[in-house]
């Protein structure tokens, strides 16, 4: 326990039950806020301590219930098919019950911030299961990684023999010898080039030797 | 050169988006519905109330799965329902004027008023010394709820429920009914007196609940409670039921007074019949006589007989009372047994409105157990109209009216024990290619080479003619959306493989095909008195023949009974000789065999009986021979379920006059206090795995164990009886058995797992391929088991809470760590691996479970924050596809978490560059609910408890079914449908784009020609 005693002692202080039995009454509510404006809107909802151990039903305006809880530390978890809740961990001892809040995966020998009881119960958030459509926008289709690669080789077939051509002569012949030079890389067969060829008119023999 | 190198670097990023992009697998909001489907079910009603408050009618249903739930008549649909919790047993449910009021509970007991209109809560009272006694009843004075509960006789504030006061009936007699009468509270019982209940009256002041009299009217013997039948002649309170021989009536107050009902109404040998009213006020009257019934009516000697006769067990009595209508229904099958005949009786004037029929096929839904009638009232004097609900025998639940059935619900899905996927036959003519593969070789021998020739090149012109209507019909399905081809009436299977049929048997006898692309019904078969638990395909539609499906159940006389059913019609299969319905007594197992008799290609299936003989079917010769060469390598497993402490393993031999019996092989008791909590199923031997083993990011390989026979499975153990006792612990033990040898592979504690509750079962364990995951409720640490073994040292746990030590940095002591320090599901991964080192694997080539080796066994830990209420996996036609665990949430979710998360190779702290290379998400304890994740999206899809998965011809994508109150049917794509192209490609483009592609070649061509002549002229 390493809440200040302070705070134990308001939390003590605010608890509702006052009688000293075992057993003890939780109780809340379940409230609308911005996310909840309807109680309506909450679909089939239930409460659950302990996972299930003690189960309320929620009326209509959203209270709970749980009429006999007995002593030791509990969970209790509000199931919703729409809309996300906190985790509440109620303590009830002789002298009374202790809300606070508490996370999954921490611990359970930690105690988080303390909650006044009767607990009021808001959602934190609804669930959203659908992706959003991403909608038709040209600029995303021309920023498709092929369509720039084959958009940049485009302009380089163009501008290459330019560039090339205004490139000193000397320069040029470096550049050809530099060629001839490198090691043929084994090419895959390239099947736009085998289109181009077929679609490409008839040369003449000698034409089709000069290729590699 | 430099775009090839670019090229292929473009291709690995494209990879690297579609292999690790988002773990998420959501679909659009206008996908909703248009691949998945739901039924929205209610149970079987136990209580049903058909009422006509203001001038529309409503129906309450009160059901075996403890739902609550007000039906529209009009269209079937309900316009709320209450699902209680399956430990939340409903025991009685009551409306009386407008107030809906239910009983329920298992070990503690709820008495809970609802607003009839909204569903709502109103108020709730929990008793605090609830009764052992399962009885209860319900009535109300003033506007105050009077509640029976065992023995226990309260009055509860009809605002609050607060108890008003409470007094105990210590007779002996348990009480199931309230009748007040002249300011009188009359509790009606039974008393046991040996075999024999004898009714039992106890008469009480209303206001302050002071027991006035006690006592048991003579010849008082009945049957059961169920039998008394309450009813008011004249200002009088009468008791009817039906005595061993005669039936007897007693007005209530007069202790001593029983009279014979023959002596009052002068009818000889008269029995009570029962008549379902449409609340719980005085019930009508109807004696029968033979076969002949008669309606008295309750305020004078009037009476009315019904012509027509029919047996008592197929008549049923329903009455209609509103503001001064009086009618009475008399429900009884034709002799055709194709339709039922309807009586309407206009009480008030004794003269019969007619006799209608109704089209009814009892063959498909048995026969009308219960039956509430609805007249709306007539205006200026034409034939009333009237609506008949109908509880058949099946568990559907049907709105009658005259001439047809306005809507049936098929209520008995909630009581499916068993679905089983069936995949269509092709429609393409390859079952002409089967017929020459499925030749004998003697068969294949007797036909010259010639005609085979001929054969074969026939089947190849029937192809070719068949081939443009194929291709015209892919070309349209890519262009028209797939929406317009969802109903189709042809059985076949589609393009893709997602339309399969799914077989659901049920305890309450009903089968019911469906199809899984619209969920509507393709067959339905009704078995009285017969309860499935088991459907096996023993053969699937692949070859020339039908798919056949054996169902596994059991009759009234507690034998096991298996029928052949084709599975495409539902017609009884016996086209192979074997006969379509077999009977075994005394059986403990039905187990299907990976082997096929010769005959008629059916797998086999064994019966193990409880003299642990094995029986074979189909009973045929060939299978006879087949199971011979199989015999020697069966291996079976038994258990008592769970519950049972032990597990034992036998091997098949031999025994006299050659008839097969197990053998004892080995036995696992599990240590003191054990019980088997969850098992695992084995993937079966062949099932498709994609790869061997696991790539690490130094590319060495981790082999899996890829082991048939290992079994996973869970066992609690716990002292207390209830989870909040202070002397509670509980521990659930994680197993893996070799079920061949008994060989403990691995044994593990997760110290304060358990059940949520003892009525709330929450320990479930699913294997596949080398993997298995087990979830649990983990209680905490106040139920902790004081003393803690070591854990095995070869066996690596990485459980969050070492996780937190090591961030803390807090030396505590050694055993610390298996104290639990949280409370909440828990889910555990494991995963099993041939050894500890990567690229070290078993030197055979062949698997045997009787080496020596041992399994490397590494798991994981992580906490979840939804209740679970089933566990599945999903299945691909390879294996590829990264696998997904199913889960059914209480939340009213069907949930999946990629393998990917469930892996206990998670590096804890931070990933090393191996780690990171192998795509591992670092460890978090805790697994987070991620509403994109969750299949049935925004559906209520309630009580989940079995999850079934199939593949499709699609590897991305596999087939999911999960049932349990509903039915849900949804596709699954765990790694995304990277083999199909997403559904708003645009195909015109597409074309349009190769269009313009070819004709802009074809002019720059002509350019490029015309361009050449000039140049060669220049």
């Amino acid at each position: 326990m390493k809440i200040p005693s302070l705070l134990l002692c308001i939390a003590f202080a605010l608890s509702c039950v006052a009688s000293v039995s075992a057993l003890q009454a939780v109780t809340g509510t379940i409230t609308t806020n911005q996310i909840l404006q309807d109680l309506q809107d909450l679909g089939p909802a239930k409460v659950y301590l302990n996972g299930g151990q003690y189960v309320a039903y929620v009326e209509e305006d959203g209270a709970f219930s749980f009429s006999n809880v007995p002593q030791g530390s509990h969970v209790l978890s509000v199931v919703s098919n729409l809309y996300q809740f906190d985790l509440i961990r109620i303590d009830v001892s002789p002298t009374g019950i202790m809300a606070s809040l508490t996370h999954p995966g921490t611990s359970w020998n930690r105690q988080g911030p303390p909650i006044l009881t009767p607990l009021e119960m808001r959602p934190r958030g609804k669930f959203d299961f659908f992706l959003p459509r991403e909608g038709f926008n040209p600029w995303s289709l021309l920023s498709n990684p092929m369509l720039l690669m084959s958009g940049f080789s485009m302009i380089m077939f163009f501008v290459m023999p330019k560039m090339m051509a205004n490139l000193p002569e000397e320069v040029q012949e470096e550049a050809k010898g530099r060629r001839e030079e490198m090691p043929q890389m084994p090419q895959m067969p390239d099947i736009s080039q085998g289109l181009a060829n077929w679609f490409a008119p008839q040369a003449p023999a000698k034409a089709s030797g000069k290729r590699n | 050169m430099f775009a090839s190198s670019l090229r292929a670097a473009a291709l690995a990023v494209l990879l690297a988006v579609v292999l690790c992009g988002s773990v998420s697998a959501a679909i659009h909001a206008d996908q909703a519905g248009t691949y998945d489907w739901h039924k929205a079910l209610v149970g079987i009603p136990k209580f049903a109330f058909f009422t006509r408050p203001v001038r529309k009618a409503q129906i309450y249903v009160g059901t075996q799965k403890n739902v609550i739930a007000l039906l529209n008549p009009k269209t079937g649909d309900y316009t709320w329902r209450q699902v209680l919790e399956p430990a939340d047993d409903l025991k009685m449910l009551s409306l009386q004027d407008q107030v809906l009021v239910s009983v329920s509970g298992n070990g503690s007991l709820h008495t809970r008023q609802w607003d009839a209109q909204t569903g709502l809560l109103i108020w709730d009272h929990e008793h605090v010394n609830p009764p052992a006694s399962t009885s209860a009843a319900v009535g109300r004075v003033g506007d105050d709820v009077l509640l029976v509960a065992g023995d226990s006789i309260s009055r509860l504030k009809g605002d609050d429920g607060t108890p008003v006061w409470t007094v105990t009936a210590d007779s002996g007699a348990t009480y199931g009914r309230i009748i007040l009468h002249n300011g009188a509270i009359y509790v009606i019982g039974a008393k046991q007196i040996s075999n024999l209940h004898e009714v039992s009256v106890l008469q009480l002041d209303a206001k302050d609940g002071r027991i006035v009299a006690e006592y048991q009217p003579p010849n008082g013997n009945v049957k059961s409670l169920d039998d008394v039948v309450f009813a008011e002649h004249g200002g009088k309170a009468y008791l009817y039921w039906n005595g061993a021989e005669r039936a007897y009536r007693h007005a209530l107050g007069q202790s001593a007074e029983t009279e014979e009902v023959d002596d009052v109404f002068g009818i000889k040998e008269s029995r009570i019949q029962n008549v379902y009213g449409s609340d719980e006020s005085a019930s009508d009257l109807v004696l029968r006589n033979g076969k002949r019934y008669t309606f008295m009516r309750s305020s004078d000697s009037a009476k009315y007989t019904f012509e027509d006769e029919a047996e008592p067990t197929e008549s049923v009595f329903s009455s209609f009372k509103s503001e001064g209508a009086h009618y009475i229904s008399y429900v009884r099958p034709s002799p055709s047994k194709k339709e039922i005949k309807i009586d309407l009786l206009d009480a008030t004037e004794m003269k019969l409105v007619d006799t209608f029929s109704v089209p009814f096929d009892e063959q498909i839904s048995g026969a009308i157990q219960k039956a509430f009638l609805d007249v709306a009232p007539s205006k200026d004097g034409k034939v009333p109209s009237f609506r008949i609900f109908a509880v058949t025998a099946d568990g559907s639940i049907k709105l009658l009216k005259a001439g047809e059935v306005l809507w049936t619900r098929e209520e008995s899905l909630t009581e499916a024990l068993a679905a089983e996927y069936v995949d269509l036959p092709e429609r393409s003519l390859l079952s002409q290619d089967h017929d020459e593969l499925d030749e004998q070789p003697q068969e294949s021998a007797s036909i010259s080479p010639i005609e085979r020739f001929l054969r074969r090149a026939r089947t190849h012109v029937v192809k070719a003619a068949a081939y443009p209507q194929q291709l015209t019909k892919s070309i349209k399905s890519l262009i028209t959306p797939p929406e317009s081809t969802r109903v189709r009436n042809d059985l076949y299977a589609d393009f893709f493989g997602v339309r399969k049929l799914v077989v659901f048997a049920s305890k309450t006898g009903k089968v019911v095909a469906l199809d899984t692309e619209s969920g509507q019904s393709v067959w339905e078969r009704y078995f009285d008195g017969i309860q499935f638990r088991q459907i096996e395909t023993v053969r699937s539609a692949l070859v020339k023949y039908p798919p056949v499906i054996v169902l596994v159940g059991q009759n009234r006389q507690a034998q096991t009974v298996l029928l052949r059913i084709n599975a495409l019609t539902g017609e009884d299969f016996n086209e192979d000789g074997s006969s379509p319905r077999e009977v075994f007594p005394a059986i403990r197992k039905v187990i299907k065999l990976p082997v096929e008799e010769a005959a008629g290609r059916t797998q086999l299936i064994s019966l193990i009986g409880d003299n642990l003989k094995v029986h074979i079917s189909p009973s045929s010769a060939a299978a006879s021979d087949a199971f011979e060469r199989f015999a020697p390598q069966y291996h079976v497993y038994l258990t008592e379920g769970v519950g049972s402490s032990q597990i034992d393993g036998y091997t098949t031999e031999k025994g006299t006059n050659n008839k097969y019996e197990l053998k004892p092989s080995w036995k696992l008791e599990f240590p003191e206090g054990e019980k088997l909590a969850a098992l695992g199923s084995p993937s079966p031997a062949g099932s498709a795995v994609a790869s061997l083993g696991r790539v690490l990011g130094d590319r060495s390989v981790l082999y899996k164990y890829l082991n048939p026979n290992m079994l996973a499975l869970a066992t609690v153990k716990t002292t207390g009886s209830f989870p909040t006792d202070s002397d509670f612990t509980s521990a659930v033990y994680t197993y893996l058995i070799d079920t061949v040898t008994g060989t403990v592979h691995y044994r593990s504690e997760h110290n304060g797992g358990g059940n949520i509750a003892p009525t709330v079962p929450s320990v479930f364990v699913v294997q596949k391929d080398n993997w298995a995951v087990l979830s649990y409720w983990n209680h905490g640490p106040e139920a902790a088991l004081p003393q803690v073994e070591p854990p095995a040292p070869e066996e690596e746990v990485v459980t969050k809470k070492t996780v937190r030590k090591r961030k803390k940095k807090v030396s505590t002591e050694d055993n610390s760590a298996t104290i639990p320090d949280a409370k909440g599901i828990e889910i555990v991964a494991l995963e099993f691996f041939e050894s500890s080192t990567p690229d070290q694997r078993v030197e055979s080539d062949t698997f045997s479970s009787f080496q020596a080796k041992r399994p490397h066994v590494i798991a994981q830990s992580y906490s979840f924050p939804k209740r679970i209420s089933a566990i599945g996996t999903t299945t691909t036609g390879a294996g590829i596809t990264t696998k997904e665990v199913l889960l059914g949430l209480e939340d009213g979710h069907l949930y999946g978490i990629s393998k990917r998360l469930l892996d206990p190779r998670r590096p804890v702290g931070a990933p090393t560059k191996d780690e990171k290379e192998e795509m591992l998400f670092p460890y978090r304890p805790t697994l987070d609910f991620n509403p994109k994740e969750v299949a049935s999206y925004n559906l209520h899809v309630p009580k989940i408890s079995h999850i079934l998965s199939a593949a499709t011809k699609m590897e991305s994508t596999s087939l999911t079914i999960a049932w349990g109150l509903d039915v849900f049917c949804g596709r699954r794509n765990p790694s995304k449908t990277f083999d199909v192209l997403s559904e708003s490609f645009n195909y015109l483009a597409l074309l349009a784009t190769i269009a313009a592609c070819v004709l802009g070649i074809g002019f720059s061509k002509r350019l490029a020609e015309r361009k050449k002549i000039k140049d060669l002229w220049r």
